[in-house]
């Protein structure tokens, strides 16, 4: 027998969080989930309750801190409508079981509210439970009432094959011993926190405990929006990337012969650069190309608004209008700050998942940076590409260099390696003027020049230059003139040497013709006649 | 019986050892203090939930004084004759 058991678990109906949990919480036991007021702990559980009521297992909510009619508000702002689920019976309010005005006179306890769980869950075949705030309940009672109360709970959830989450706040150091027992009574337990890192707000879960399971044990950041809560794991286990696919055209014939036949689906695609060198009109002819061919491109934008790229473009004859209208290419943009890398993440994700889109822009990775720290920026972009690589999706980044010339920061935020293709713009000084040339310097799984090209961004979009080879080291725009003019008259010169010295050797010819002719007359006037080779 | 000045509900649960000791207690404190100007209903939340959850009771024992507006909570075994004294005689 090599099957190992495995713990009976219920979906939390969150995506995400059953991959971390390897598939939910456990079956007929209590969970915690731990956080400070923001966090979403409320948000967390209703989505527990709400997921159990539509899909056949109702559930009882009850919030020690808010009321029923706010907690429907509430809900309603993040999607969810309980009210037809609780005009069927499916989900059940319950509010303030201890409300501040309440005069406590002696000892209480909780059994009226076990009574009435007892008697719902008879009639309503409740299958899931949250406490919402349940330190706020806890307070009324010592540390022994408390352990009695839980586990007088816990005997009443296993009666009835409930699932119970239980939310608490965080534990502080005067208060640590009212709450240390609670995380070993209870067999799964979720922390939540928020942390600001530069400005920027990350939610991040952790579990920290799971009896007689295996679950995912590093910090996760989440986000809280229309639909309930969204996390994407960081780290799945196992690499589940396409393999590189057929190529597809950059939109120029050229650069796909330095390319060595295109950019291949499925890979990443990096286009790294100073300002100005046409990073965007690349990835914009590419657009058009794919966009024209019936496919979907989706653009990332930290920079332009769609209107003002598709305009902008229009300078350097690249019409995205037509693959706009098509409805083949599709615009996302924002300001790095504006959002937390996550929910940065989870826009780009939602917009993949429901446009499937064969190919992905990011413009540009180097703002990504100002999405928080570093790490979250690299997290950012990992797993946008992980997601693409996961689906088949070609992914062209576009990174803004700041030196002109260094290779090392080409890649940025360190994800070199998972890059498969590098273009590399530069500006070449030369003269008084500065000209575009472009290079590959990697391009996985396919035999790429390794020649600079120089480049112009004409009234007609990018157009390549062919390969200079003349002397010495490559020239570009007038300085490469020059030396192709001189390159000419040289030419020109020697042509002219040529017909002189052709003409020199014609009179030379005919010189040494008179001589033979005149000495063979000498010859046969004198009679010797013996050496005919001479009238030749 | 509405005419009464103090109108109570006492909710117990599963006629647990603090739920008697309330109802010793309420009946005690009615006798000494409020003579005969009282109507007390003894709820078991058991056998009447609905009422319990229509209430918002779900703390055992609880005893709800409904003649106030709006009614006063008071919650426990109600061993404290002074706390409820001082409700009585602050809120009306």
């Amino acid at each position: 027998m090599n099957q190992t058991y495995q713990l009976p678990k219920v979906s939390s109906g969150i995506s995400g969080l059953d991959e971390i949990l390897e598939g939910g919480f456990p079956k007929n036991r209590t969970c915690i989930i731990n956080g400070g007021p923001g966090c979403g702990k409320t948000n967390f559980s209703m989505e527990f309750i709400y997921d159990g009521a539509k899909n056949g297992e109702p559930g009882i909510f009850i919030s020690f801190e808010e009321t029923v009619s706010a907690l429907r508000q509430n809900a309603l702002t993040i999607g969810f409508d309980l009210e037809p689920l609780e005009k069927e019976g499916k989900l059940i309010l319950l509010d303030n079981p201890l409300s501040p005005e309440v005069i406590v006179a002696g000892k209480i306890n909780l059994e009226g509210l076990r009574v009435i769980i007892d008697n719902m869950a008879t009639r309503h075949g409740i299958k899931r439970v949250v406490f919402d705030a349940l330190d706020v309940l806890l307070n009324f009672f010592d540390s022994n009432e408390e352990r009695k109360e839980i586990f007088l709970f816990q005997k009443l959830f296993r009666k009835h094959g409930i699932t119970a989450i239980f939310t608490t706040k965080p534990v502080t150091p005067d208060a640590f011993a009212t709450y240390e027992f609670m995380d070993s009574l209870v067999d799964c337990v979720i922390y939540l926190d928020q942390r600001v890192v530069n400005q920027i707000t990350t939610l991040i879960l952790r579990v920290k405990k799971y009896r007689g399971s295996r679950f995912g044990r590093n910090e996760c950041p989440y986000t809280i929006g229309v639909g309930g809560i969204n996390i994407i794991p960081i780290s799945t286990l196992g690499l589940r990337h396409k393999p590189l696919g057929s190529y597809v055209s950059s939109g120029l014939q050229d650069l796909d012969k330095v390319l060595g036949g295109g950019y291949r689906r499925a890979s990443s695609v990096l286009i790294a650069g100073v300002t100005g060198t046409g990073k965007t009109s690349l990835a914009a002819t590419f657009a058009c190309s794919v966009c024209e061919k019936g496919e979907n491109l989706l653009y990332i934008s930290f920079e332009e608004s769609q209107d003002a790229m598709v305009n902008n473009m229009l300078s350097p004859g690249i019409d995205l209008r037509h693959a706009q209208e098509s409805g083949r290419f599709h615009y996302i943009s924002g300001l790095p700050e504006s959002l937390g890398s996550e929910e940065h993440l989870l826009r780009a994700f939602r917009e993949i998942e429901n446009f499937k889109p064969e190919h992905v822009v990011i413009d540009a990775i180097s703002a990504c940076h100002r999405m928080g720290s570093e790490r979250a920026s690299f997290d950012f972009l990992v797993r946008i590409l992980n997601i693409c690589k996961d689906r088949g999706i070609t992914c062209i980044m576009l990174n803004q260099t700041v030196s002109p010339s260094s290779i090392q920061e080409l890649s940025g935020i360190e994800i070199s390696s998972v890059i498969d293709a590098v273009i590399s713009l530069h500006y070449v000084e030369v003269s008084g003027e500065i000209n575009r040339t472009l290079i590959c310097i990697k391009s996985r799984g396919s035999r790429h020049s390794n020649q600079y090209r120089e480049y112009l961004i004409t009234d007609n979009g990018i157009t390549l230059l062919p390969v200079y080879t003349g002397v010495n080291k490559m020239l570009t725009g007038t300085a490469r003139h020059i030396q192709e003019e001189k390159d000419r008259a040289a030419q020109i010169q020697l042509e002219q040497k040529i017909e002189t010295k052709e003409y020199e050797l014609k009179v030379l010819k005919s010189a040494q013709e008179e001589l033979k002719k005149s000495y063979a007359t000498r010859a046969i006037m004198r009679g010797d006649l013996k050496n005919p080779l001479l009238y030749e | 019986m509405k005419d009464k000045k103090y109108q109570f509900i006492l909710f117990v649960a599963n006629s647990q050892h603090n739920s008697v000791k309330a109802i010793f207690n309420i009946k005690q404190f009615c006798k000494n203090y409020l003579e005969d100007d009282y109507y007390l209903e003894i709820v078991d939340i058991l056998n009447n939930h609905d009422l319990a959850v229509a209430k918002g009771v779900y703390i055992t024992p609880m005893l709800i004084v409904d003649s106030h507006h709006p009614p006063s909570y008071m919650a426990g075994d109600l061993s404290d004759a002074n706390k409820i004294k001082m409700e009585l005689l602050t809120n009306k």
